[in-house]
């Protein structure tokens, strides 16, 4: 039985102590919405009797799925990022409260508000839009960047995220390269885009609150609008460029090569959207740059969910399948830094 | 000799049941995880009938892998056409059994202007 369905009652007693509640009881057995590599995402609907917040409310609870990767960070850093976001005015689903006590579902999680919407990329991507509701869905998505990246270090709130002692570009060259090594994977394509993009390095600008898996499918999605932006376990201070070329990736287009903006719609929309409600202006080469690191990122990360299933930890397929778009994404990063595109000066 | 018809063919044959038969009668997490059973299969066949490249046995500018790799890393191999084009030709073999539709990526690059 799911965690969640076994530790129901406890839970409920919980959120009766939070919520400051004389009573707490559920509607209907909770339903699990996504179930992803790294987390459990559980819809509950509440009865809350007395204290402020009385009343239904439909919540979510997030949770660690049994296994999770190296880079995400724990539930409860989440959690923090997300009411930080909540108070910057992003779109974010409201967090209500989080527990740290395992005896109550097993693992740590947090409850938030519901929100109306599809976040399946695949789908989004195949829904028919008119041209200027995509342009709309673009702009959103400029929009919840530039408040994303008026947060900026330090922040009290958010200190357990490290401030990077070298520019971003090179601080994420390092911690790939010991992604590598501690993997004990020899790729050369990887390398190579690895190598460019230390020597190709844009110079240091803001240093914000990036977002880091900014993309349409972790986007909250309802009649063509953005309701929501998930998935905060990734965050750290970087450069906000690299939100906006995650964003643009080939890699994150669902299959819809011909629309730059995740499978929606056009750069220009998000560029200009963005310059106007950031007040940054967005130079292309630094956006490519972040590309070619978006695609060795990600593949970085596919080689970490590979290797879990690969050491016998968790037999999974998707785990496995996902091993599999390690070659298209080297092989994209590779072609984006064809000798013609390395600096003139090298070191 | 193996018995006809061999791995590939039985592969092929079963993902194509899969993806033209099974799928369309399932729906949501089943119909989900057909596709992948589909995928990993198509991916298996053109494992079994992908034959190694002679031409890239040998690594260029090291005498190995783990060589070409630190070289890399170390910077002596900046920009330098033969090994680009050697990585390249290396991941298009690995591409054309993985996903071979990603092999026409080649020809694109809408982020360089």
């Amino acid at each position: 039985m799911p965690a969640m369905h076994e530790g129901l009652e406890r839970f409920c007693s919980f959120v009766a102590g939070s919520a400051d509640a004389a009573a707490v009881t559920h509607v209907a057995e909770p339903a699990m919405l996504s179930g992803g590599a790294i987390q459990e995402n559980w819809g509950v609907t509440l009865d809350i009797t007395g204290g402020p917040q009385a009343g239904r409310h439909e919540v979510v609870v997030r949770m660690d799925a049994p296994s999770a990767v190296a880079a995400s960070h724990g539930r409860m850093r989440e959690f923090a990022l997300l009411r930080v976001a909540f108070e910057a005015g992003v779109t974010v689903p409201e967090p209500l409260w989080a527990c740290t006590d395992e005896g109550v579902l097993g693992r740590p999680f947090f409850v938030m508000r519901r929100i109306a919407g599809i976040a399946a990329g695949h789908r989004v991507v195949r829904m028919a839009r008119t041209p200027a509701e995509a342009r709309a869905l673009v702009i959103d998505c400029a929009t919840q960047l530039a408040r994303i990246h008026a947060i900026g270090p330090p922040d009290t709130r958010l200190d357990f995220l490290d401030i990077p002692k070298e520019p971003p570009a090179l601080a994420a060259v390092g911690a790939h390269r010991r992604a590598l090594d501690a993997l004990g994977v020899m790729h050369p394509g990887l390398e190579w885009a690895l190598r460019w993009a230390e020597v190709a390095a844009p110079l240091p600008g803001d240093l914000v609150l990036c977002h880091q898996d900014f993309r349409i499918g972790n986007l909250m999605v309802d009649d063509h609008r953005l309701t929501g932006v998930l998935d905060w376990e990734f965050a750290c201070w970087g450069d906000p460029i690299s939100d906006v070329a995650w964003l643009c990736a080939h890699c994150w287009r669902f299959g819809r090569d011909d629309r730059p903006v995740g499978g929606i719609g056009e750069r220009a929309d998000l560029y200009d959207a963005y310059e106007a409600a950031s007040g940054r202006s967005i130079e292309p080469a630094r956006v490519r740059y972040w590309e070619v690191m978006a695609h060795v990122r990600w593949a970085i990360l596919a080689l970490q969910q590979a290797d879990r299933h690969l050491s016998g930890r968790e037999t999974n397929l998707e785990l496995a399948l996902t091993g599999h778009v390690v070659p298209e994404l080297a092989f994209e990063a590779v072609l984006m830094t064809r000798p013609d595109a390395w600096p003139e000066a090298r070191p | 000799m193996t018995q006809r018809p061999g791995p590939e063919d039985l592969l092929e044959t079963a993902v194509s049941v899969l993806r033209e038969e099974v799928v369309g009668e399932l729906s949501g997490k089943a119909r989900y995880q057909a596709l992948m059973v589909a995928n990993a299969i198509a991916i298996a066949a053109r494992q079994v009938g992908d034959t190694p490249s002679e031409d890239l046995a040998d690594v260029p500018a090291a005498a190995d892998a783990a060589s070409l790799v630190r070289a890399i890393r170390e910077g002596t191999l900046d920009g330098r056409v033969d090994v680009h084009d050697w990585i390249v030709r290396k991941l298009r073999a690995q591409v054309s059994v993985s996903n071979p539709k990603a092999l026409a990526r080649e020809t694109v690059d809408d982020a360089r202007s």
